[in-house]
């Protein structure tokens, strides 16, 4: 039995269930890195290239972490998703970065994994890492295994598990409670709680009702995505996109806040368009926040805190005004 | 007499107001913080006592500013909040019409924009502190002009330079450039007063409905050069309050006086004499995970009186259970 490192970072963050079934399936042992803490972010900063986005200098530190402890790193080269779609560049060429710049790393899997022309099936997308590890006759029951785990992605919610507070704790106003909001991002800009400084934790804390995309039907997130006059070229950006787009229009949040990973090529271009739904729908309050690895929990609570602050208090004076019509 | 305080420890300065319980300022205090926010602290409340009028009693006290938390533990705060509430809150006070706010600070600049007395929407700077008081005071500084006749020296301007504004060290560059080929300082300065608003409008307020009136607050709005360039910029008159350089304090005051008429309980304010108080801070490195946080604690007369700076909670003062140090999940195979 092998040992299958799996970095906690980039399209784990959407596809853990997909992957560690899979190679539990084929009776493979798997390991994932722990949850990024400084020395993660420490390896990944000294293993990187340096103009590269926080998430794969994370990543680069999530194998860096785990290289010598597995036989070997699984690292799929995610081309694509769908037809007519494209994942973000980085995560297309992240094997090549690190076996550029990791040293003493084990042996990689990195299949091809590209729907862009045609239907492949999940079996024949990992025919090859079931024979390198020669389990080809496990290959088909695996294979469906982790199809039918990662089908439940969209209804686990990864829990946030840890108490956290604000920094200034006597902060949280009571007023915050019941408050709902929207956390738009990347899966590992959003569930990756030291890159956002325990957002969802602290807002959990404080009585607000989180929702992201896993809160909106797959369905009717892919009707928004076909409506899109300009579909972005990237899945997770159009899925971004038409999610933002449902959330200004419904009645489900009070407010949205978009994680955005400085020197995110995607992030950069989407921000115009979600800036730009945000100016339709005055009624949703909206806020951008960008993560890099200098920005400080301070700045990022600062903003949070007035962002909830105006939410209450125009919610308050909304309250007063209809009681006084009456 | 109830009086409310307020107190905003910021960057490069630390601003204390005190209102009375009509909401007006009868008290306010401007000083720069020079890199020892509890020494400014200390320094902005222990004259109190002898200002203040016979029998004032602080019944709530607010803290805000970057160094809120902190400054909120020393003066014994009933409520710490954010300088964006705290400036909007002012403004609306002081002008109950405004529909802009504009708040150029030591590090940071904000806009807000207000619709019926309330804050609607707002922006920060980025990770980028371009374009804030510090820069100026930093340019003041090399050219030897003090950064109070920093903007009257702008007016003196006939044809100022174009600076580039994007990003302080290009400016810098580029004003060094300017100078050795012989433009007069009057014209940099106000060429550099230019370039700071283009910068603000540019990326701190993009996007957003700047509608009149506008108020412009915050240490920066003292620079008359500052203020010309952003009314021309704008086509609009800017309204700067009288009390433009401690509006965050102002806010803090009416927050506290807010937390009072919403929950009548007793203020923690510690009193006037915390200037004779030893307060001391330590910062030490946690190695108990590889989190390794940064974590800092306050000392009052030698004994801990706050901690903050830990992800798990450790070094808060109540004790809290800490979580155990998460390790790489490692699961067998189904079989």
């Amino acid at each position: 039995m092998a040992r299958i490192g799996i970095p906690r970072a980039l399209l784990y963050h959407r596809y853990h269930l997909l992957w560690e079934t899979f190679f539990r399936g084929l009776e493979e042992e798997v390991m994932v890195s722990p949850p990024t803490n400084k020395g993660i972010l420490e390896l990944g900063v000294q293993h990187s290239l340096t103009d590269i986005c926080l998430p794969v200098k994370l990543a680069c530190g999530h194998v860096a972490a785990i290289a010598s402890k597995v036989d070997y790193l699984f690292l799929p080269r995610v081309l694509s998703v769908e037809k007519d779609a494209y994942t973000c560049p980085k995560i297309v060429a992240f094997p090549d970065m690190v076996r550029l710049n990791i040293p003493g790393i084990p042996k990689i899997l990195d299949p091809v994994i590209d729907l862009r022309k045609k239907v492949v099936s999940h079996e024949r997308q990992l025919r090859e890492v079931a024979e390198t590890l020669g389990k080809s006759h496990l290959l088909k029951k695996a294979s469906r295994e982790a199809l039918r785990a990662q089908s439940n992605w969209f209804e686990a919610e990864p829990e946030a598990k840890k108490e956290a507070s604000f920094l200034f704790k006597e902060v949280g106003s009571a007023s915050w409670r019941g408050l709902r909001i929207a956390l738009l991002g990347h899966p590992y800009n959003l569930f990756d709680s030291f890159i956002n400084f325990n957002l969802r934790e602290k807002l959990a804390s404080m009585g607000i009702e989180i929702l992201t995309l896993k809160h909106l039907e797959p369905s009717s997130i892919e009707e928004e995505a076909a409506c899109l006059d300009y579909p972005p070229y990237w899945t997770a950006a159009k899925e971004l996109l038409a999610g933002a787009r449902l959330f200004f229009r419904s009645d489900l949040v009070d407010g949205i806040v978009y994680l955005i990973a400085f020197e995110c090529g995607p992030d950069a271009l989407l921000k115009v368009l979600i800036d730009s739904e945000s100016k339709k729908s005055p009624h949703v309050a909206y806020m951008s926040l960008v993560l890099d690895e200098h920005t400080g929990e301070a700045g990022v609570e600062t903003r949070v805190e007035a962002f909830l602050d105006a939410i209450a208090r125009r919610k308050r004076t909304s309250r007063v005004t209809v009681a006084g019509v009456r | 007499m109830d009086v409310f305080l307020g107190i905003d420890v910021g960057s490069v300065s630390t601003n204390l107001a005190v209102l009375n319980d009509n909401l007006e300022v009868i008290y306010d205090k401007y000083l720069r913080t020079s890199g020892r926010p509890i020494d400014a602290v200390q320094r902005a409340i222990s004259p109190l006592a002898g200002v203040l009028p016979q029998g004032s009693g602080v019944v709530a006290a607010g803290a805000t500013g970057s160094a809120r938390r902190l400054a909120g533990e020393l003066v014994g705060a009933d409520i710490v909040k954010n300088e964006i509430t705290a400036h909007s809150v002012a403004a609306i006070h002081l002008a109950p019409d405004v529909h802009t706010v504009i708040e150029i600070g030591g590090q940071d600049s904000k806009i807000i924009i207000i619709r019926n007395q309330v804050a609607v929407d707002f922006a920060m700077n980025t990770i980028c502190a371009a374009g804030t008081g510090s820069f100026l005071d930093q340019q003041a500084n090399r050219l030897t002009v003090p950064i109070e006749e920093f903007g009257e020296l702008a007016l003196a301007s006939e044809s100022p330079v174009r600076i580039a504004g994007r990003c302080t060290v290009f400016a810098e560059s580029d004003m060094i450039h300017k100078q050795q080929m012989g433009h007069r300082v009057e014209d940099i300065v106000a060429g550099l007063c230019q370039a700071l608003v283009r910068n603000y409008l540019g990326n701190v307020a993009k996007g957003k409905e700047i509608l009149p009136p506008v108020v412009f607050q915050g240490g920066v709005a003292a620079n008359a050069g500052i203020r010309k360039a952003l009314a021309e910029e704008l086509r609009t008159d800017i309204i700067v309050p009288d009390k433009f350089g401690v509006m965050g304090a102002v806010g803090a005051a009416l927050l506290a006086h807010e937390w009072r008429s919403e929950t009548g309980a007793r203020s923690r304010f510690r009193g006037f004499a915390i200037g004779d108080v030893a307060y001391r801070t330590t910062s030490l490195q946690c190695n108990e995970c590889p989190n390794l946080c940064e974590v800092i604690e306050v000392l009052m007369n030698g004994s801990k009186i706050a901690g903050w700076g830990d992800r798990c909670g450790r070094y808060q003062t109540e004790k809290k259970e800490v979580p155990a140090c998460e390790e790489c999940v490692t699961t067998p195979s189904s079989s």
